[in-house]
Parts: structure tokens; sequence; C-alpha cells
């Protein structure tokens, strides 16, 4: 069973019980005392019966005898007097009734039980439709015992409630289906954020992540919306996160295995023409060239494409502080055939927390790059300063620059501005990404400026480190 | 006959495949990026064009826009190998779709179909008085039919594809009988001998010491 007509139907059980017991217990004290009434009343009146009763038969004793007659007359002209849609009485003598008023229905056993409860005992007589409540008392007149017995109909009172019990019903019957009506409303507002997360988690389960319940009421299921909200927009975000990362090796895959084909094609190729038969010698030549320098493009590219896992698996490094002229000082070692191109401006005081072969290395990347870009003055310039970020390494160059839409994306593995170029000049396309890397290592990043026709310039940020 | 142009942004590639397709007799030009391969289209004319897809000036999918109204044949010839890539430079309208690594052969003989199909080559080879239909696989010597089997077939094939080279004897076992049969070379000699025999060429298949065998057409 839902929860909206689980709660409607426990408010309306409650509100019935309620209801009820209440308007019973009004339609009961209002019966007691309309029948307490009806009793004082009657009882009054049987009193005065009795009482004329008394009077009359005394006065029509004669001689100490009282006729049956005289009692029955004298009921008669009571019986006038008083009249009898009201009921009725009798007077009986020795369970004989010597003059009866009383309604046919009743009978001569009610009567008698009326004498037998005694004086103004109250007993109440059902007969058919009607309701009577009767009294008896004893008259005593020349030596005689007589017993009026008078019957008051009290069917009104008995009528007035159950009357009061139909309407009761009915009032409640109304009341309950207002009140339900109201209390489903009521419900259905309070439950329709439960609504709309049942649908957001729905989504959720079908992939769908974007759905916001945002329910602003601050109630439990307020709460309850508001956590869902950020439940998702947290699963969301790891799972952009997940698809990023797949596209990320999915697209270095592929590049890789396009890079890889390239080689693959030449050694093969030529490879395949040298065994099937003898060649020119020119050709000859030339496709053993071409199949050794692809062979090297290979090597340098598993190289470089090892440093870098080594390098993602990597998560953090030991940095030691260590002097930049030091580091400087490697990279110019590892690139003799640059050197005279490199113009260093650094203070040798200055000392850097890095791991000093990476850096060096980093160093080294940058630089290649600087002389490929062919600078006019043929000058690859380093130098290092401190600032208030940090100390700041910048490699520049006057070379040919980087066109902007490419800036972007030059750290990505295997990403090369102009291909056959950077073919020629034996580049891997994976040298700013290795870069890229170790710089993050160390806990910044490379910011690259970039005019074309005017040159490049990279800067990192390092911190500093005492010795 | 027009020369083929080669467009590739690898010297090492456009040069390999020069190389195989000059054994076959074919001229070929080479373009190493997409404005020079533009260029030498609008000036030159031309049988057939190779497509790199990948290339730096415009790419192989901007040049056969270029190309398709000259009615020029064109084969992709890309690293590019998955369907979709595959599908959708046949549907730009080239003629075949060779995929990178390739074997010398495989882009030999996808050149000669190409070439068959739009009516621009030979639709015969020949050496000597022997000609060779290979859309019916007939071999004719002197305008007579000869009947071979069609492993000789196949060597015949080979022999054609390499005239005036010297083929290595366990190469050319391999290119006949594949890479997994058993090197048996005495087979070779023997099918050698068949189709000395069957085509008159005694002297035409010349026997090389410690190479293999050459196939000679002075012309």
């Amino acid at each position: 069973m839902k929860l909206a007509p689980k709660l409607v139907l426990t408010i309306l059980l409650l509100l019935g019980v309620l209801l009820a017991a209440g308007g019973g217990w009004l339609t009961k004290t209002d019966f007691e005392r309309n029948f307490d009434q009806a009793r004082t009343q009657n009882t009054l009146a049987h009193r005065r019966d009795t009482y004329s009763l008394q009077n009359g038969l005394l006065a029509k004793v004669n001689d100490g005898m009282l006729s049956s007659q005289a009692v029955v007359d004298y009921g008669e002209s009571l019986g006038r007097y008083v009249g009898q849609q009201q009921g009725g009485f009798a007077v009986y003598q020795n369970g004989e009734a010597l003059y009866s008023s009383l309604p046919g229905t009743l009978g001569q056993e009610a009567a008698q039980r009326a004498i037998d409860a005694g004086e103004e005992a109250l007993l109440l007589q059902k007969a058919g439709q009607d309701s009577y409540m009767m009294m008896a008392s004893e008259v005593q007149a020349a030596g005689e015992e007589y017993w009026l017995v008078s019957a008051y109909d009290v069917t009104g009172v008995f009528q007035a409630r159950e009357a009061k019990f139909r309407e009761l019903f009915r009032l409640e019957l109304a009341a309950l289906a207002l009140a339900g009506a109201a209390a489903a409303l009521a419900v259905s507002w309070m439950i329709r954020p439960l609504k709309k997360l049942e649908k957001a988690s729905q989504a959720v389960a079908a992939g769908d992540y974007t759905l916001s319940t945002a329910t602003k009421s601050r109630d439990e299921v307020g709460a309850l919306s508001r956590s869902f909200d950020a439940m998702t927009a947290t699963v969301r975000d790891k799972v952009d996160q997940m698809e990023d990362t797949i596209l990320r090796q999915k697209q270095f895959v592929s590049a890789f295995t396009h890079e890889l084909k390239t080689p693959m094609t030449s050694i093969l190729g030529y490879s395949d023409l040298l065994r099937s038969g003898e060649m020119d010698p020119e050709d000859q030549r030339q496709a053993v060239q071409y199949i050794h320098r692809e062979a090297l493009r290979l090597e340098t590219l598993s190289g470089k494409l090892m440093q870098l896992m080594g390098l993602v698996e990597q998560e953090e490094l030991t940095l030691e502080p260590v002097r930049l002229a030091l580091v400087l000082r490697d990279t110019a070692a590892s690139l003799p055939e640059l050197a005279p191109m490199l113009e260093i401006q650094c203070d040798p005081a200055l000392t850097v927390l890095a791991d000093r072969d990476l850096l060096a290395d980093l160093v080294r990347n940058l630089v290649i790059n600087a002389a490929r870009a062919q600078p006019k003055d043929g000058r690859v310039h380093i130098t290092a300063g401190r600032t208030e970020e940090g100390i700041v390494l910048r490699v520049a160059d006057r070379g040919r620059g980087i066109p902007e839409a490419d800036l972007p994306h030059i750290t990505e593995p295997f990403y090369m501005v102009d291909k056959s170029r950077a073919r020629a000049q034996n580049g891997s396309g994976m040298g700013l990404a290795l870069c890229a890397r170790i710089a993050r290592l160390h806990g910044s990043e490379l910011r690259f400026t970039s005019r074309l026709g005017q040159g490049t310039v990279v800067e990192l940020n390092l911190r500093e480190g005492t010795v | 006959m027009k020369p083929i142009l080669i467009v590739d942004d690898e010297a090492a590639i456009a040069q390999l495949i020069a190389m195989t397709l000059a054994r076959m007799g074919y001229t070929c030009q080479m373009a190493f990026d997409g404005l020079k391969a533009a260029e030498l289209l609008e000036k030159n004319e031309y049988d057939l064009v190779l497509l790199d897809i990948m290339l730096p000036g415009a790419d192989g999918y901007e040049l056969i826009d270029f190309i398709r109204p000259t009615g020029i044949p064109v084969i992709f010839i890309s690293a590019k190998t998955t369907v979709a890539d595959r599908v959708k430079g046949l549907h730009l309208g080239a003629c075949d779709y060779i995929v990178k690594p390739f074997a010398p052969e495989e882009l030999l003989a996808r050149v000669e179909n190409v070439l068959r199909l739009s009516g621009r080559g030979q639709a015969l080879l020949k050496a000597g008085d022997v000609t060779v239909d290979v859309a019916t696989r007939q071999v004719k010597k002197a305008g007579q039919e000869v009947a071979l089997t069609p492993t000789e077939y196949h060597l015949l094939l080979v022999l054609l594809h390499n005239k005036n080279i010297a083929l290595y004897r366990d190469t050319l076992y391999e290119r006949v009988w594949g890479r997994d049969a058993e090197l048996d070379t005495r087979t070779l000699d023997i099918h050698i001998h068949r189709l000395r025999k069957k085509l008159g060429w005694q002297h035409m298949i010349r026997t090389i010491p410690r190479v293999g065998y050459r196939l000679e057409e002075t012309s």
C-alpha cells in the first residue's frame, strides 16, 4: 500500500473513532438529561394523580364502603380530565383492573409488573413502536387497597435520541469525507518532494545525473532531497571525471598507435623490399637509411613513453633543496650540440625544492623545443629570479612561435604543431607532455606565452629551498 | 601512361610507395603536404592519386573534394584503421582504402585493380610474347592460350611484378606458398621448370646462383 492512502486512512480512522466517541457521549448525556426530566415530570404527575385518586376515592366512600362502580366512575372522570394522549392510567385492586385507560398494547402483565416493582418504582415498558414509563402507587380508601398504575409515553425521548444518532452519523460521514479530501490533498502536497525524488533516482538509475530535486521545504523530506541532490552532484562529477579519463586514455591510445604505425609501415615496407630481391645500390642504401631512422624514432618514442608512464604512476616526488645553477649546468652538459646557443642568467645562490634529474630533464626538453623554433638571434635564454610567488624559471626564444589555436593542446601527448617538421627534427610529440607532468610533480604548472614570428616564453614557478 | 601522385607527409612512406610502384614500371611524383599536392594536381595530369588523410596544409578529406571533379581515381592510404574512417573515405569517393602498415604486394595489387577498373592501367601484363589478362586469368603465348595451375599462375604474377629484379628464393617461395608453408625450395624449382616449359621461357627466367630467379625482358 502506498504512503498517501496509508496516511489518509490512518487519519480517517482516528477521526472517525474520535467523532463517534464524542458524538456518542454528547447524545448519551443529552438523552439522560431528557430522560431524567421526563421522569421527574412523570413522577410529579403520578403523585398528583395518586393524590387526586386518593381524594376522589375518599369522597366517594359511602358508609365506610367504596363500590367498584364508584372507582370506575372516578377513573373515567379523572381520565377525561387528565386526557389520554400521553399514556393513561389504571386502577387495580387485588390484581384486578377496576379501571384502565392504559394503551391496549401495554397489556395486563405490564401493569402487574409495575405493581410488583413497588411504590413509585420506575418501569420502562416497550409496546410496539412506543415506549412507556410506568409507575404504580398504593392508594387506601375505606380499608381497601388500590393501586394506581400510570403509564407515560416517553417514545419521544427515545426517538429524539435515535434522530440524534442518525444526524450524528450523517454529520460524521460528511466530516470524514471532508477530512479525507483535505488529508489526501495535504498528504499529497507533503509527499510531492518524495515523488520528485523517486523520479530523480529513476533518472539516476538510468544514467541521467542532470535532474535536480531542488525542494525548498525545510522538513525531513526537504533535507533528504537536498542530500540526494548533493549525492547526484558528486556522482555526476565522478562520472564526468571517469568519462574524461577514459576519453583521454582513448585519445592517447589512438594517438599512440598512429605514432607507431608510421615507423612500422616504413620499417616493414623497406625491409620487405630489401629481402625480396636485389635492388640498385642507391635504393638499397636509402631503404636501410629509412629503416634505421624509423627504428630510432620508435626507440625515442618508447623511451619517452616509458618515462611518462613512470611519472604518471608516480604520485609524489621527494623534493630536495638543490642549487638551480647546478640543474642548469646539468642541462647544458646533456646538450653539447646546443650549448653555444644557451644564454643562462641565474644567481648561483638560488636554491629550489626539486628532483634534480627530472628538473634538468624538463629544462632540457624546453631548450630543445626552443632551439627547434629556429630563433632569429640563435639564442635560447634561460633566466631564473626570485618573485613574490617563489622562484620563476623562464626559457625564452625568439623563434617562430606557436599558433594561438595550438597553445591549449601542446602539452597533450603526441600533439605536434607541425607534424612533418617535428618528424624531420626527430620530435616524438611527447616532450611537453613530459614537461607538464614533471612540473605538476613539482607542484607547479607550465605557463606558455607565444606570438607567431616573435617567439615563445615558458615559465615555471618553483618553491625556494634552503640548503 | 600518366604518372601516379603520392601524397604523404612522411617522406619515408612516400618514398617506399614510389619504390614499390617503380618496380612495376609506374612513374611516380611525390607531394609532402596538401597544398603542394593541390598545386601539382592543377599543373599536371595523373592516372591515380595515393592520398594520406592526416596532412599538413590541406588534409586528405579536403583534397579529395578537390580531386573528385577531375575524375582521377583516389586510394586513401592511412593509419586510421577504424571502420568509420574507412567508410568515410570510401563515401567521399575514394576507390579503395589501404591501411598502414601495408605490404608492398598488397599496395601493388590494389593499385593495379583500381587502374584496371577505371580503364587507365594496363588490362594486360606482358613479357615477351606472353600476355596475362588479370581480370579473366587468361594466359596467352603468341595468341595461344596456355593452361596454368593456380600456383603456376601466382608464381608467374610475382615474376611479372618484379621484372628484371633478382628475387631471393625464400622470399619468392613465401610470396607464392604463403608465410606458413614449410620452406621447400625444391618445389619452387619444379614450378619454375614447368613455367619455363609451358611458356617457352628457358632463357627469360634466369637462374641467379646463390640468389634465386629473375625474369628478364630486354625492351
